[in-house]
């Protein structure tokens, strides 16, 4: 019976002519997201599924359904396993850094210390450079012998360590890419967490303060909690940036060394760009998307149920 | 009547001149160069082109720069997008993937068979692939020891007497350590790369042929890496590499490129690369060839190797689908391109390298390669296979986990032939 008034008033010409116009308005956007991100979408798990070589992309013929061969070669030979791991484990440590820094920078900044402005200013350089430019800076400072970290390496253990290539090492090379990926996203988020932070009504602050409540106490019951939203949307920005991040792989270690940073991006380009196997490359897209949608989705359930 | 004779007449005319002008309508070639893209080549090229196109009036050639890396995906996106993809420079390790994209065909169908037959067949041997040749050599290099003569001198040693050997090579080593122990000046003694990029996996490859072995079977397939002669080679291989990581002699990990750089800064006493390697090298120092020489590979290298390497070679590919006036124009543009007045200035300043073609042999190769110059033709045929570019990366691979993660050399030998089966077996 409730829903009764709202379906008259669906069925009403001017309720029917509302919804038309607004599906006019959306057309377009519907149309864009149809033909460049849905159907490559549907386009590339298709293509999983089958045996699609360069031959098959030149002379415009179909793949080959090959019963999951794609999926079934790359758990085999451990590859998938590996990437998936490497990838999840790159994800969490640079989002919950990126994260823990942004949020200290941004308390720092709120409190508009001298040169706060100045400081927010530099601090947009590393987000303003393309990526692939900033993992050329740090390769070069990460270079073994001439790099500017070995040679702090060197200065600061007094010449006992003098060949220390960070990129080199099995267990250090994806620390390396951690640290260049944290020099690049920490400004963005330390600046739109700041916006958020502005944005806490000061009042509140102001009375919990008289009532005796320390600053650790207002940054968990009060700042937090106020900024939930803006935190929501910028890990989830944060998560989606370090799922796809393939630029800073690709110009400090290329997925190595002996495969230690091979993540999922890299082993998709390999398949695919490598050794033109391109319905290898799309079964280790489809499962990075699925990974991708399934991390921000139950990102976003639990942030929702705590706010609940 | 005269009023249709006069229709006739001009109608003829008409006819008559269109087909002059579509006869004389110029041949346009699409060639798709990555060279042109680099400082240091690009000029000459430009050059070449168009000395050409003035000598040739009709012939074409439209010049599409591609950066190196970008160049199969941008074939692939260019002829799905309907544009033609004529001719291509590139290397010999692209022609699998070429040949199976139906982007090439073979060249004996488009050049004069006098010209063709003037290639030296253990170069042409390289660019095999599925039982037909899909590329011609523009030049070509193995694996050369690029040395600081300065360097090696000051440490007391002729280079007269450069080491046949490969004890004899160790005792060089060791000696030039010895001299520059403690010092800043030399970061390497004897470089040899290990990053686990296409490069390095392929001076690796030329490595391991140096040692007796030999990675692919005529067939294409892997060869057995547990047999003699590749268990032994592979073994004493993958032992000189620990020995000069594992005693600083040569840094881990390091791309060719990163050689070039410390060699053309002098902090470098020797290292192994393709000959043309030396225009990065000058890129650092201009003088740098007042100290660079070069050597072959020793031809006694451990129980069974003749130190003899793999060709790398800059080639021409040929499109697939080429009208008559297309080929002609690509035919003579390849000719032009293989003459001694066209290469000795490049072959002697932008990209050292050793001749490919008899017609260049008037051709004066540079000093610096006069030492390598005895070891030229010590080179060994390997087949072309579609996966070769990561079944060589991943030599890389295995010369890390030996040498840097301690693992045995059954175990690392045995993570290499799964992996390369893995991408041979695609």
């Amino acid at each position: 019976m409730r829903n009764a008034p709202s379906l008259r008033r669906a069925g009403s010409p001017r309720r029917r002519k509302d919804l038309l116009f607004c599906l006019v308005l959306l057309l377009p956007a519907i149309l864009l997201c149809t033909a460049f991100i849905l159907i490559p979408i549907v386009d590339s798990v298709a293509m999983s599924f089958t045996g699609y070589k360069l031959a098959n992309l030149t002379k415009g013929t179909p793949g080959v359904w090959n019963d999951f061969g794609n999926y079934t070669r790359l758990w085999r030979a451990g590859k998938l396993q590996s990437a998936v791991w490497l990838t999840l484990g790159f994800v969490s440590i640079t989002v919950a850094l990126t994260f823990l820094l942004s949020m200290s920078l941004a308390l720092i900044l709120n409190t508009d210390p001298k040169g706060a402005r100045m400081l927010r200013s530099v601090m947009m350089i590393p987000w303003v450079i393309p990526t692939v430019i900033a993992g050329l800076l740090w390769s070069w400072i990460y270079a073994n012998p001439y790099g500017l970290l070995r040679y702090l390496v060197s200065v600061f253990t007094s010449g006992r360590v003098t060949d220390f290539g960070i990129l080199n090492g099995k267990s250090t090379a994806i620390w390396g890419v951690i640290i260049a990926a944290l020099w690049k996203q920490i400004p963005l988020m330390t600046l739109l967490l700041l916006a958020g932070m502005q944005n806490v009504p000061d009042d509140i602050l102001e009375a919990a303060q008289i009532d005796g409540a320390g600053y650790f106490t207002r940054l968990i019951h009060i700042l937090i909690p106020y900024m939930r939203s803006v935190i929501a949307v910028t890990v989830s920005m944060c998560i989606i940036e370090n799922f796809k991040q393939y630029p800073l792989f690709a110009t400090l270690t290329n997925g190595g060394p002996m495969g230690a940073t091979t993540t999922l991006a890299v082993l998709s380009y390999d398949e695919a760009f490598v050794n033109y196997n391109y319905g290898s490359g799309a079964a280790v897209t489809t499962v990075w998307l699925a990974i991708m949608a399934v991390v921000v989705l139950l990102f976003n359930l639990a942030f929702r149920r705590r706010q609940s | 009547m005269k009023k249709l004779l006069a229709v006739i007449l001009t109608l003829a005319l008409l006819l008559s001149a269109s087909s002059v002008l579509a006869e004389q309508e110029p041949a346009t070639v699409r060639f798709y160069n990555y060279a042109l893209s680099e400082t240091a080549k690009a000029a000459w090229w430009q050059e070449t082109i168009d000395s050409f196109t003035a000598a040739n009036p009709g012939m074409n050639i439209e010049c599409v720069t591609v950066d190196y890396n970008s160049m199969i995906a941008t074939f692939t996106n260019d002829l799905a997008s309907g544009l033609s993809v004529d001719m291509i420079y590139g290397e010999v390790s692209w022609i699998p993937a070429l040949v199976e994209g139906g982007f090439i065909q073979e060249p004996k169908d488009v050049l004069d068979p006098e010209f063709y037959a003037g290639y030296y067949e253990y170069v042409l041997d390289q660019m095999q692939y599925d039982g037909g040749v899909y590329a011609v050599p523009h030049y070509y290099t193995n694996s050369v020891i690029f040395v600081n003569k300065d360097l090696v001198e000051a440490a007391g040693l002729d280079l007269a007497a450069f080491p046949e050997t490969l004890d004899g090579l160790k005792s060089w080593i060791e000696q030039l350590a010895a001299f520059y122990q403690g010092g800043d000046k030399v970061s390497t003694i004897f470089g040899l790369t290990t990053a686990e990029v296409p490069a390095t996996g392929s001076n690796i490859n030329a490595i391991f042929n140096a040692f007796g072995g030999q990675l692919l079977t005529d067939e294409g397939k892997l060869a057995d890496l547990k047999a003699e002669p590749n268990a032994t080679a592979m073994a004493e291989m993958l032992d000189f590499y620990k020995y000069l990581i594992g005693n600083g002699y040569t840094q881990e990990n390091l791309k060719l490129k990163d050689y070039r750089a410390a060699f053309g800064a002098g902090n470098v006493c020797m290292y192994v690369d393709s000959s043309w390697g030396y225009a990065q090298i000058g890129e650092v120092d201009p003088a740098a060839k007042d100290f660079t020489v070069t050597a072959p590979l020793p031809t006694q290298m451990g129980t069974n190797g003749k130190g003899e390497s793999l060709v790398e070679s800059h080639c021409f590919l040929i499109g697939a689908d080429l009208s008559e006036a297309q080929k002609q124009v690509v035919n003579l543009f390849i000719q032009h391109c293989t003459t001694s007045e066209v290469m000795e200035g490049y072959l002697n300043n932008i990209g050292l390298a050793f001749i490919a073609h008899k017609n260049m042999e008037d051709c004066k190769i540079s000093p610096i390669l006069e030492g390598a110059a005895r070891g030229v033709s010590q080179v060994k045929r390997q087949t072309q296979i579609g996966a070769m570019v990561s079944v060589q990366k991943q030599l890389a691979t295995m010369v890390l986990e030996y040498t840097m993660n301690g693992v045995s050399v059954e175990e690392a030998v045995n993570n290499y032939i799964t992996q390369a089966e893995y991408y041979i077996d695609q």
